[in-house]
């Protein structure tokens, strides 16, 4: 099983991103866990350690490149010390998921560059421009 | 020569704070405060604002307790419209805010204060995490995590959201509960009362471990403060407010929450952001209290739901006045929260299709008041002609336990903390006194970060003598 987990605030404009393609996809994915959520929490260590592939999904301030460009990359286990309480990173996560529940899977994090982060609950026009062709490339990548 | 310790921040609470305490010239502790760093604005953000987006704006507060401010939000504009809500509208509110306070209960006992439970206070504090209970403990591990996701199972099961959901509105909630949802509520509650009586079962059998931590968190003597219904049980949602002593007797009982103004002030000192509320009668400071757990179970008659209940016959065996049984005290309350919403989902109307009241407001003023996981939170609005934020006040349960958290860091660290013996097991014991009452500097003042530890110990020429970071 395919777990995808868009992430992000619906009323910071583009960084409300994460959500809404995670939202797209659970039409596209029939076969794929999709979770849509304003921010990681640690619960969700478990269904990630039940998955086979994993895919975070969230907004990115990348300088110089165009709203809607997409990176990937892979995530590694961050087994550093700290609070782990109501807010942490895919990474975390990762850990999470590998020593509580003995699985953690390969994941990758995509990050859509974003335009705005201003209050607002609509995204913005280029990323709103740019949004089919994010859809495509992210749905593409998590079929691969 | 006098020197300062500071620990800025204070680890594993949500929010910012710092410690400072003062040493004289022998190296004993001379004074300590606990300073709140943060700014709340929200009382100021919403002036102007039309009463109705008020719970929506105040459940933005905190990522951990954003129902408790939405219900008590709501109870306010149910005052300002004037209505008595629909029965059933009233019983679903009260099952998402059980919901919350378990939820909450188990992130404050399992991830942020079960490290130091279960590996000790001396432990090396890159291990006093959840990552290092699932080392030594897995299963309490799981457990932790599975309780936070059945408390937030059950909030997105009626509200449609886990975090910041919107069904909560003045007047009721914006939908009923169906069949489908209350069976898959009911589904996960026994599994969760099984969590709860394993965790304690292990609690009880480390207590004996802590009773150096236990007696020093005990020299605190205050009041305590709660609602309860009106046979003296454990209420969340509705009730009265009752005050006790610091021996338990009941000195004032019956107050309505909505003139909770004219028996509790509030002071400001010059140290903290976070004001300093106090019971009027006895006035400033003597009139300092608890508010929470702890305070809730030592001013009930009961529980009301049979293991609650008989778990509350072995916490009154301990020590009352100590802050360390806050641990104990959240356990039974996650216990209670899972009995009571199985009573309140077989109650005869909770599927009813009335569940909202309708009006425009009749009212230039309301007050909310619920009990949230960390105490009472009261909701003060004052509106105009046109419905629109004149005035808003926020009384949170942090701000109640102010008072007592400044003067147990004084206690704690009087007994801990040595000038010439800086360590980290015993600054970590003056910052797990702060973690027993789970503070949430989010709600009380509005801020989130990460909280790397800093002590410094300074001199009177400013210097830096001494410093540990982590």
């Amino acid at each position: 099983m395919r777990l995808v987990i868009g992430y992000g605030s619906l009323v910071r404009g583009d960084d409300a991103i994460g959500q809404i393609v995670a939202e797209a996809l659970r039409e596209r994915l029939s076969d794929a866990e999709i979770i849509a959520v304003t921010q990681l929490t640690p619960e969700l260590a478990e269904p990630l350690s039940r998955a086979e592939k994993a895919f975070f999904i969230d907004a990115a301030v990348c300088q110089g490149e165009a709203p809607g460009s997409i990176r990937i990359q892979q995530v590694e286990q961050d087994r550093a010390g700290g609070a782990f309480s109501h807010n942490v990173t895919p990474a975390r996560l990762l850990t999470a998921a590998e020593v509580l529940y003995g699985s953690a899977p390969p994941t990758r994090l995509i990050t859509i560059t974003a335009e705005s982060f201003a209050v607002a609950d609509t995204l913005s026009p280029a990323l709103h421009a740019a949004l089919p062709a994010v859809l495509t490339l992210a749905e593409a990548h998590i079929r691969e | 020569m006098t020197q300062t310790i500071l620990i800025d921040p204070v680890t594993r609470i949500e929010g910012h704070a710092k410690i400072t305490i003062h040493l004289n010239d022998a190296g004993e502790v001379e004074d300590a405060h606990f300073h709140v760093t943060q700014v709340r604005g929200f009382e100021k953000f919403v002036e102007g604002r039309p009463f109705h987006e008020m719970p929506a704006l105040m459940s933005r507060i905190c990522g951990i307790c954003p129902v408790s401010h939405l219900i008590a939000s709501a109870k306010a504009c149910d005052a300002l419209l004037a209505v008595r809500i629909p029965p059933a509208a009233a019983n679903l509110r009260r099952i998402l805010n059980l919901a919350q306070i378990a939820q909450s209960h188990a992130l404050s006992f399992f991830y942020l204060s079960a490290p130091d439970l279960l590996l000790g206070m001396d432990a090396d504090p890159a291990q006093r995490n959840l990552f290092g209970i699932a080392q030594t403990a897995p299963q309490l591990a799981r457990d932790g995590v599975r309780l936070r996701q059945m408390g937030q199972q059950i909030i997105e099961l009626l509200s449609g959201k886990r975090i910041h959901p919107g069904w909560v509105v003045p007047g009721g909630v914006n939908q009923a509960l169906t069949e489908e949802k209350r069976d898959a509520i009911l589904a996960v509650l026994s599994e969760g009362i099984g969590i709860v009586q394993r965790t304690m079962l292990w609690f009880r059998g480390i207590l004996k471990q802590y009773e150096s931590e236990i007696q020093a968190f005990s020299a605190l003597h205050t009041l305590f403060m709660g609602l309860v219904g009106p046979d003296g049980t454990l209420e969340m949602y509705d009730g009265r407010v009752r005050i006790a002593d610091a021996n338990k007797y009941i000195i004032a009982d019956g107050l309505a929450p909505e003139d909770l103004n004219t028996y509790i002030g509030e002071a400001v000192e010059p140290w903290s952001y976070l004001k300093s509320p106090y019971y009027k009668p006895l006035g400033y400071p003597s009139g300092m209290y608890r508010v929470g757990p702890l305070a809730r179970l030592n001013i009930v008659r009961s529980c009301g739901t049979p293991h609650a209940d008989e778990e509350l016959g072995f916490f009154r065996t301990l020590d009352h006045h100590s802050s360390f049984h806050y641990h104990y005290a959240r356990l039974i309350e996650i216990l209670y929260c899972f009995e009571k919403i199985n009573q309140l989902l077989h109650t005869p109307t909770i599927l009813s299709e009335h569940v909202r009241a309708f009006a425009a407001p009749n009212n230039h003023e309301g007050i909310g008041v619920s009990e949230a996981p960390r105490g009472t939170l009261m909701h003060h609005y004052i509106i105009d002609d046109d419905g629109l934020i004149v005035r808003a006040n926020l009384v949170i349960a942090t701000g109640h336990n102010n008072m007592a958290m400044d003067r147990s860091v004084y206690q704690v660290a009087r007994r801990y903390v040595r000038g010439a013996e800086l360590q980290e097991g015993m600054l970590n014991r003056v910052e797990a006194v702060i973690r027993t009452f789970d503070p949430c500097l989010s709600c009380s003042t509005h801020a989130v970060g990460q909280m790397p530890l800093h002590v410094q110990l300074v001199a009177p020429d400013g210097s830096v003598v001494d410093e540990i970071k982590r």
